[in-house]
C-alpha cells in the first residue's frame, strides 16, 4: 500500500500546484508539474481529463507568449517538447484508445487556440501556416494531431472528420489551415466532406462566400488535385448521370460549382477538368442538346446529361438562372487557364442547336476581343497560344459546324497579335489540308488571310506561306507519301486562292494579298520546283529510256519495278512519282498564275534566271508527259511563260534560249533522237589516269575524226533515232516563244487577251540572232574561222575535222535542221549560222567530189548525203543566202550525179557564198516589218549559174520543167519590166 | 477560505453529524458544500471565477478526490465512513457519478483500501444492475482497461487490497459483456485484458467467490443486500463466447473456465458444511440455457446445431459447469427443473451424460 503512496502525492501535488497556473509558475515548478502530470498519466489515467486540460493551459500559456511576437527569438518550449514526446508515445505505444482521445483534443485546442490568438485577424491559409507553424505548441499539437489520424481505424476516422469539420464550422475562418494542413491525412474524405459542408452554407445563402473552403480546396488542391477531382467528380456525377436530383441541396449544386469557381481560379480549372472528363465518359460521338448554363458545361455530353441539366436549371436560385449568369461565365471562361480553348469549342459545337450558346459565345469572344486590343493578358489568351489549344483549333477550322468553324478562326486570330507565330503557323497548317471533300476549310483559310486587319497589328500573312512552303521543301526532301500529300495541297491551295483573287468574286479575298505575298515567295517556289523536277526527272527518265521508250504509263513502270526491285515500296514510288508529277504541274500553274517576270521590277537577277531555267526544264519534263491532253497543256503553259519573261527582258531570253538548245542537244537530246553513245566512251576514258596518257605520247592530233590512235576505229556512227514531228513542233514552239517581242503591244500586254493570243504576237529578229549565235556557239566545236564570210573552197582543208564533227552533230541530233529551218525564215538570223552551212557544204562537197572518183561507189547508199545535201540547199535558199535561180536547186539536187553535183556545190553555191558575205546587211526591211534580200542586186553572175544551167540543159527532158522555172521564168519576169 | 479545504470542513462536520445522528443537514450540506451543486449560493461563498459555475470544475474534481483520500486514510469507525460514503454518493447524480469514477480510480491505484470497502458496500447495496454501478464499471474499466497499459497490474492484486469491493466490481462486470439483451442480440465480450485480470483473480484468490463475505457494516436501519455471486456471470462468458461472433480468443476462456471448475471443486472438498449461501443461482444458469436454445434455432436456419463446432463447445462448457456445480452442491434450487430444461437444448455427448446422471 505504501508504494502506491506516491501516486497519490503526485496528484497531491498536482492538485495543488495547478490552480495557481495562472499566477505564473517558476519554470522548475512547471517542469515538475508536468513531469509529475505525464508520471500520472501513465499510472492513473482516470486523470487523463484533467491532464489534458492542464496541458491545453500550458499551450494556450506558450502560444500567447509567442503570438505576443512571433519574429522573436523561439521560445524555450522544453515542456511542450516532453509532453508532445510522451503524448507521442501513449498514442503510438499505449491502448489504441488514446488516438481518437488525442486527436479530438488537440484538434479542439487547436480549434480554440487559432481562434483566440488570431484576435480577429483574416488570414489567407498560407500565412496562418506560416504563422502558427512558427509556434512550437501549434506545430506539436498539428503533428499529434496528425499523429493520431494516422492510427486511427477506419470506424474512428470518420468520427474524427467529424471533430475537424465541428472545430471548423466553430472556428472558421481561424481553424481553415488546420483544415488544410490535415486534410492530408483523409484528404479525399475531408475534401467531400469540405464540398458538402460548402454546398449547405451555399443553399442557406447563395451570396455566401464560402472563404474557408474555398481556401481549405485550393490549399488541398495542390498536393492532392487527383482526390480533388475524384470528389467533384463524384458530386457532379451524383447530380447529373446516376440520379437525377430534386431536392434542395443537391439541386443547387452546380450554382454552388460555379459560385466556387468564381471564388477561385484553381478550383475553377479543376471543376472544369473534371466536368470534361466526366463528359468524355458519356460522350457518343457529337452531340446534340446542350446546356445553356456553365461554362464546363460546354462540353459535348450525350442525352442523359443535358436535360437533366435542363430540368434542374428551373429549380435554380434566381440569380443563377441562366439568363443572368451570362457575364459570370464570361468572366469564368476568360480565366480558365487549361483546357479553355478544348471549352470554348465545345460550346461552339453545341450553339447551333442553343440561341442562348451563341449569347455567351459572342459575349466570350467579345471581351476577349476589347482584352487584345487594349493589349491586355487573360489566362485564356495563354490557353489559346498552347500547342495543343492551336491542334484544336486547327482541327476545328476545317469543322463543317459553322460556329465551331468560325469561332476557331476568331480565337486564332484573337491569339495572334500576342504571338504572331500562331497565326503564320495557322496559315501554314490550313494550307496543308486538303479541302477537296470539305471546302469549308478554305472558307476559314480565307477569313483567316484576309483578317489581318481585324486585329490592332497588322499581321504578315508572308511568314505563314513561306512557312508553309518551306515545309513543302523540307518534306520533298523526303520520300514520304504523306509528305507529298501536303505539298500537294499547299500548292492547290494556293493556286486556288490565286485563281478566287484574280477572278476577284470574294468580297474578303479582293486586295490581291495572296497573289502579292505569293509573288514574294517565288524564290522557294523555283526552289520547290526545281527539287521536284530534278528528282522526277531521275525518276521518270531511267525506267523509261532504258527499256522500251513506248510502254510508259504507269501500270507498265509499275510492273517493271516490283520485277526489279521486288520491293513493296514500289507502289508508293509510282503513287510518290504521281504526286510529284502533280505538284510541279502545280507549280508551273502558279507561276503562270501569277504571271511572274512580267513586270520589270521586283525580281532579283537570281530569281529572273532561276525562273527562266526553271521554266525551261519544266518543258523538257513535261515532253516526257504521255498524256496528250496534260502535255499540250504544260506546253501552252511554257509558251506563255516564256514569251512573258522574254517580252520583258532580254537576258531571260537569251538565258532561255541558251537552256533550250543546251537541253535539246544535250540534257535532253533523247527527246529528239539524239544517242548518248558519246557519253559511254567518255566514262571510259576517265578510267584512264593522266600519267598513263601521257605515256601514251597523245597528243590531241592522236585523236582524230576516224577515231583515236591506239583505240582503232571509231564505231560507225548510228543513224539517229526518228525524230518525232509534235516534238520537233513542241521544241520550235518553245523558241518562237522565246522571241516573241511587244513591239506593237507595247508594255501593258499582262491580261488574258495575251495569252489567248500569243500567236499574234510578233516575233523579234533579235531572239532569232541569238538562237544562230548559239547553234554556232553549240555545234561548232572551233572558236577559230567562225566568221561570217566563206573562205576560198581550199580552205576548207583546215577547217576539215571540225566539218565532220558539226556534220555528225547534225546527223546526230535531228533536231538542229528544224531550228536551222525556223531560223531561216525569220531571215537575216540565218547569216550568223554561216560557218554551220559552210561546213556542212564542205563535207557534203568533200564527199560528193570522192563519190567521183570511184565510179562505183557513185550510186551506193547515197540516200543519207543525197538528204543532207538537199536540206542544207533549202535552208540556203529558205533563208534567202541563194538567190534565185541557185534558191531553186534543192528541187533538182535529187537528178544529178555525183561529179554534177559536186560541181554544182563548188562552182554555184560555194563560189557564190565566197563572193556574197552572207551578212544582214544583204537584207531589207519592208513595211509589215519583214525582212527582204533585194533581189536584184543579189542577182548572181552568170559564173555561178552558168554551170547548173549546162548540167541542168545536158537533162533537159528529165528536167525541163524545173528549168522553165529556174531560168525562162525568171528571165521572162525579168525582161518583162524592161517591155513595159 | 479555499475550495478543497472548505470540502475538507465540511466532511468533517458531516462525519460528525453522522456520528451524532443528527443528519438532517448533511445532504444540504454535501450538495452545497463538496458538489457545489447550488449555483445562487456559491457566490455568497467566495468571489473565485472558478466557483461560480455551477458544480466542480475538473481540477476541483481532483482535489475532491484528494481530500477525500486524505479523510478515509485517516483511522476511523467503519460503519461512519460507509454512512458518509453513501451519503456523499447515494442520490447518485452525473456529476458526483464523475467525482465517485474518479475517487475509486484514485483508490484502486492507490490502493486506498478504505475508499474501495466504502465502494463496494456501495455497490452491494445498489446492486450490480444498477444504472450507476454499470457506469461506474464501464469508468473504472475504461480507465484502467482501455486507457492504460498498467492497470491490469493495478487490478491484479484488488482482491488483498479490498475483497468486497472486488467481488461486487467483478458481478457489475459480468453484467456488462456477453449478455443477452432483450433483442436477442449478444452483447460484446469483454476486453481480452479484463478477462484476464479477472482469470487470474479466480485463480489467484480461489476463496474470492466462495467465500461468504463479513457482513456489511451499515449504519442502523439500513437494511444491508445480499452479495451477488459473480461465478454464474463468468460461467455465462466462457458458455457463450464460442457463439459469440466477436470472441475469438477461446483459449483465454478455456483457462477462466478451468479456474471457474477448480474453484467449484474447492468447494466440493469442504463438503462438510453447506456454505451460507449457494454461489451458482440456477435462474442464471437459465437464462444461459435460453440464450443457446435462440442461438441453437438460429444456427438452424442454416445448418444443423446438433453439429455446428462453437455450439457444441458452448453445451461441453455447460455441462461441464453443471456437472461440477451439481457434484459441489452448489447449485441451488430446482436442479430436476433445470436437467429438464437442459434436454430441449441441442444433442451434446457430455450433455447426455449429465442428464442421465441426474436421471438415475
Amino acid at each position: 500500500m505504501t508504494s502506491n503512496q506516491s501516486l497519490l502525492n503526485e496528484l497531491k501535488y498536482f492538485v495543488n500546484g495547478v490552480p495557481n497556473l495562472h499566477r505564473g509558475l517558476p519554470p522548475d515548478v512547471s517542469a515538475q508539474l508536468v513531469k509529475c502530470s505525464l508520471t500520472m498519466l501513465e499510472e492513473l489515467s482516470t486523470c487523463r481529463e484533467v491532464i489534458l486540460e492542464y496541458f491545453a493551459m500550458v499551450f494556450d500559456e506558450s502560444v500567447k507568449n509567442y503570438e505576443r511576437d512571433p519574429q522573436g527569438p523561439p521560445p524555450d518550449d522544453e515542456i511542450i517538447v516532453t509532453i508532445q514526446e510522451s503524448l507521442e508515445n501513449l498514442v503510438t505505444k499505449g491502448p489504441s484508445a488514446w488516438a481518437p482521445l488525442i486527436s479530438s483534443w488537440s484538434l479542439r485546442i487547436l480549434g480554440t487556440l487559432s481562434n483566440k490568438y488570431s484576435r480577429g485577424r483574416v488570414m489567407d491559409i498560407g500565412k496562418a501556416c506560416t504563422l502558427w507553424l512558427g509556434s512550437n505548441a501549434m506545430r506539436c499539437l498539428l503533428g499529434l494531431a496528425a499523429l493520431c489520424f494516422g492510427k486511427l481505424y477506419s470506424k474512428d476516422t470518420d468520427d474524427c472528420i467529424a471533430t475537424l469539420l465541428n472545430t471548423f464550422v466553430q472556428n472558421s475562418p481561424h481553424f481553415d489551415w488546420v483544415v488544410a494542413r490535415l486534410g492530408g491525412c483523409f484528404p479525399l474524405k475531408v475534401i467531400s466532406k469540405i464540398l458538402q459542408c460548402g454546398l449547405r452554407g451555399f443553399v442557406g445563402n447563395a451570396n455566401s462566400t464560402l472563404d474557408s473552403e474555398v481556401g481549405i480546396l485550393g490549399y488541398l488542391s495542390f498536393a492532392y488535385e487527383s482526390d480533388l477531382k475524384f470528389a467533384l467528380n463524384e458530386m457532379l456525377q451524383a447530380v447529373l448521370i446516376t440520379n437525377f436530383a430534386s431536392i434542395q441541396p443537391q439541386i443547387s449544386t452546380i450554382p454552388y460549382l460555379l459560385h466556387l469557381s468564381n471564388m477561385s481560379d484553381i478550383l475553377l480549372q479543376l471543376i472544369i477538368n473534371v466536368f470534361l472528363d466526366l463528359c468524355k465518359l458519356q460522350i457518343k460521338e457529337c452531340c446534340d442538346t446542350a446546356q445553356e448554363n456553365s461554362s464546363f458545361n460546354k462540353i459535348s455530353v450525350n442525352d442523359s446529361l443535358i436535360p437533366s441539366l435542363i430540368d434542374q436549371s428551373q429549380l435554380w436560385p434566381q440569380n443563377f438562372k441562366p439568363q443572368n449568369i451570362i457575364p459570370l461565365l464570361t468572366s469564368l471562361s476568360l480565366k480558365l487557364r487549361n483546357d479553355a480553348t478544348k471549352t470554348i469549342i465545345t460550346l461552339a459545337k453545341i450553339a447551333e442547336n442553343h440561341a442562348w450558346c451563341q449569347d455567351l459565345l459572342e459575349s466570350i469572344l467579345q471581351e476577349l476581343e476589347s482584352f487584345v486590343w487594349e493589349n491586355r493578358s487573360c489566362p485564356l489568351l495563354t490557353d489559346l497560344t498552347k500547342d495543343d489549344s492551336t491542334e484544336t483549333l486547327w482541327d476545328s477550322c476545317l469543322s463543317s459546324n459553322l460556329f465551331q468553324q468560325q469561332t476557331a478562326v476568331r480565337l486564332l486570330l484573337l491569339a495572334s497579335p500576342q504571338a504572331p507565330y500562331i497565326f503564320h503557323q495557322t496559315v501554314a497548317k490550313l494550307l496543308e489540308k486538303s479541302y477537296v471533300i470539305n471546302n469549308n476549310g478554305l472558307g476559314a483559310l480565307i477569313r483567316i488571310l484576309s483578317s489581318h486587319v481585324e486585329i490592332p497589328e497588322p499581321l504578315q500573312v508572308k511568314p505563314g506561306i513561306e512557312m508553309a512552303l518551306e515545309r513543302l521543301i523540307l518534306g520533298s526532301n523526303r520520300k514520304r507519301n504523306d509528305y507529298a500529300a501536303t505539298g500537294l495541297n499547299i500548292l492547290k491551295n494556293l493556286v486556288s486562292l490565286i485563281q478566287i483573287e484574280k477572278l476577284n468574286t470574294s468580297p474578303h479575298l479582293n486586295r490581291s494579298l495572296v497573289t502579292t505575298t505569293v509573288t514574294d515567295c517565288i524564290p522557294k517556289i523555283l526552289m520547290i520546283q526545281s527539287l521536284l523536277l530534278k528528282r522526277n526527272l531521275n525518276a521518270i527518265r531511267h525506267p523509261i529510256t532504258d527499256d522500251d521508250r513506248n510502254c510508259y504509263d504507269a501500270d507498265n513502270i509499275r510492273s517493271k519495278k516490283t520485277q526489279c526491285k521486288l520491293d513493296n515500296s514500289a507502289t508508293d514510288d509510282v503513287n510518290q512519282v504521281q504526286l510529284e508529277k502533280e505538284q510541279i504541274h502545280l507549280t508551273a500553274n502558279i507561276l503562270d498564275l501569277l504571271e511572274i517576270g512580267a513586270s520589270e521590277g521586283g525580281m532579283g537577277m537570281v530569281d529572273v534566271i532561276k525562273l527562266a531555267q526553271q521554266t525551261v526544264s519544266y518543258f523538257f519534263w513535261s515532253l516526257y508527259e504521255n498524256n496528250p491532253l496534260q502535255r499540250s497543256t504544260a506546253v501552252n503553259r511554257v509558251y506563255s511563260m516564256l514569251a512573258r519573261q522574254c517580252i520583258i527582258r532580254k537576258s531571260s531570253r537569251t538565258l532561255a534560249l541558251r537552256e533550250l538548245l543546251e537541253g535539246a542537244f544535250y540534257s535532253y537530246g533523247d527527246l529528239f533522237g539524239a544517242h548518248s553513245d558519246n557519253i559511254n566512251s567518255d566514262t571510259k576514258k576517265e578510267m584512264v589516269s593522266l600519267m598513263k596518257l601521257n605515256q601514251n605520247h597523245c597528243s590531241t592530233r592522236s585523236i582524230l575524226h576516224a577515231g583515236i590512235i591506239g583505240n582503232g576505229l571509231q564505231p560507225p556512227m548510228q543513224a539517229a533515232e526518228e525524230l518525232k514531228p509534235e516534238m520537233q513542233q513542241f521544241f520550235l514552239g518553245a523558241i518562237a516563244a522565246c522571241c516573241k517581242s511587244d513591239v506593237s503591244f507595247g508594255v501593258g500586254l499582262r491580261s488574258n487577251l495575251f495569252i489567248s493570243r500569243l500567236q499574234d504576237i510578233p516575233t523579234t529578229i533579235d531572239g532569232f540572232s541569238t538562237v544562230s549565235l548559239l547553234l554556232v556557239e553549240m555545234v561548232s566545236t572551233d572558236v577559230m574561222y567562225n566568221g561570217l564570210p566563206w573562205p576560198d573552197e581550199d580552205f576548207s582543208k583546215v577547217t576539215m575535222e571540225r566539218d565532220l564533227q558539226i556534220r555528225r552533230t547534225f546527223t546526230n541530233a535531228p533536231i538542229l535542221w528544224g531550228l536551222l529551218g525556223l531560223v531561216a525564215t525569220y531571215r537575216p538570223a540565218i547569216c550568223f549560222t554561216s560557218v554551220l552551212l559552210r561546213a556542212l557544204c564542205a563535207s557534203v562537197l568533200n564527199q560528193w567530189r570522192a563519190k567521183t572518183i570511184d565510179k562505183y561507189q557513185v550510186t551506193a547508199n547515197n540516200v543519207e548525203l543525197y538528204d543532207v545535201t538537199k536540206k542544207l540547199l533549202e535552208v540556203m535558199s529558205m533563208g534567202q543566202l541563194l538567190p534565185p535561180p541557185l534558191s531553186y536547186l534543192h528541187t533538182v539536187i535529187e537528178y544529178l550525179d555525183a561529179s554534177e553535183i559536186s560541181i554544182v556545190l563548188k562552182e554555184c553555191i560555194w563560189n557564190y557564198m565566197k563572193e556574197n558575205v552572207p551578212s544582214p546587211v544583204l537584207y531589207g526591211v519592208d513595211s509589215t516589218g519583214l525582212h527582204w534580200r533585194d533581189s536584184v542586186a543579189a542577182k548572181p553572175y552568170p559564173h555561178f549559174v552558168d554551170p547548173l544551167r549546162n548540167i541542168m540543159q545536158r537533162k533537159l527532158p528529165q528536167l525541163g520543167t524545173f528549168y522553165h522555172q529556174m531560168f525562162v521564168l525568171s528571165e521572162l519576169s525579168e525582161n518583162a519590166p524592161k517591155k513595159n | 477560505m479555499d475550495y478543497p479545504h472548505r470540502a475538507h470542513d465540511a466532511l468533517l462536520r458531516i462525519e460528525n453529524q453522522i456520528a451524532s445522528k443528527k443528519q438532517d443537514h448533511v445532504l444540504d450540506l454535501i450538495s452545497e458544500f463538496i458538489f457545489y451543486e447550488k449555483k445562487s449560493d456559491s457566490r455568497k461563498y467566495g468571489n473565485n471565477k472558478m466557483q461560480q459555475s455551477c458544480g466542480l470544475s475538473l481540477i476541483q474534481e481532483f482535489q475532491l478526490v484528494v481530500v477525500l483520500c486524505e479523510f478515509y486514510e485517516r483511522p476511523g469507525e467503519e460503519m461512519i465512513r460507509n454512512a458518509v460514503f453513501l451519503s456523499l454518493f447515494e442520490g447518485s447524480n452525473p456529476s458526483r457519478l464523475k467525482v465517485l469514477t474518479k475517487l475509486v480510480g484514485t483508490a484502486i491505484a492507490s490502493s486506498v483500501g478504505p475508499i474501495l470497502s466504502a465502494a463496494g458496500t456501495w455497490i452491494q447495496q445498489l446492486g450490480p444492475t444498477n444504472i450507476f454501478c454499470m457506469e461506474l464499471t464501464q469508468r473504472l474499466i475504461e480507465d484502467f482497461i482501455v486507457f492504460s497499459n498498467k492497470g491490469p497490474e493495478q487490478l491484479r492484486t484488488l482482491p488483498s487490497i479490498s475483497p468486497r469491493f472486488s467481488i461486487n466490481f467483478l458481478a457489475c462486470c459480468t453484467e456488462l459483456y456477453l449478455k443477452d439483451t432483450v433483442t436477442h442480440q449478444l452483447l460484446p465480450p469483454p476486453p481480452p485484458a479484463l478477462l484476464e485480470v479477472f482469470t487470474n483473480w479466480v485463480q489467484d484468490y480461489p476463496t474470492l467467490c466462495i467465500d461468504a463475505q463479513p457482513q456489511l457494516v451499515l449504519p442502523q436501519g439500513a437494511i444491508s443486500m445480499p452479495i451477488v455471486n459473480p461465478l454464474p456471470g463468468l460461467m455465462r462468458w466462457c458458455v457463450l463466447s464460442p457463439i459469440s461472433q466477436s470472441a475469438i480468443d477461446g483459449s483465454a476462456y478455456s483457462k477462466l473456465q478451468l479456474a471457474i471448475l477448480k474453484c467449484l471443486m474447492q468447494e466440493a472438498k469442504q463438503i462438510g458444511d453447506l456454505p451460507l449461501v449457494p454461489p451458482i443461482n440456477s435462474i442464471a444458469l437459465g437464462a444461459v440455457i435460453f440464450t443457446l436454445k435462440f442461438k441453437a434455432s438460429e444456427i438452424a436456419k442454416v445448418g444443423d446445431p446438433d453439429t455446428d463446432q462453437s455450439m457444441q463447445l458452448s453445451l461441453e462448457r455447460l455441462a461441464q459447469c453443471i456437472q461440477i456445480a451439481i457434484q459441489s452442491r452448489s447449485l441451488l434450487d430446482n436442479v430436476p427443473q433445470l436437467v429438464c430444461r437442459l434436454k430441449k437444448l441441442p444433442k451434446n455427448h457430455l450433455l447426455d451424460i449429465v442428464i442421465k446422471s441426474q436421471n438415475l
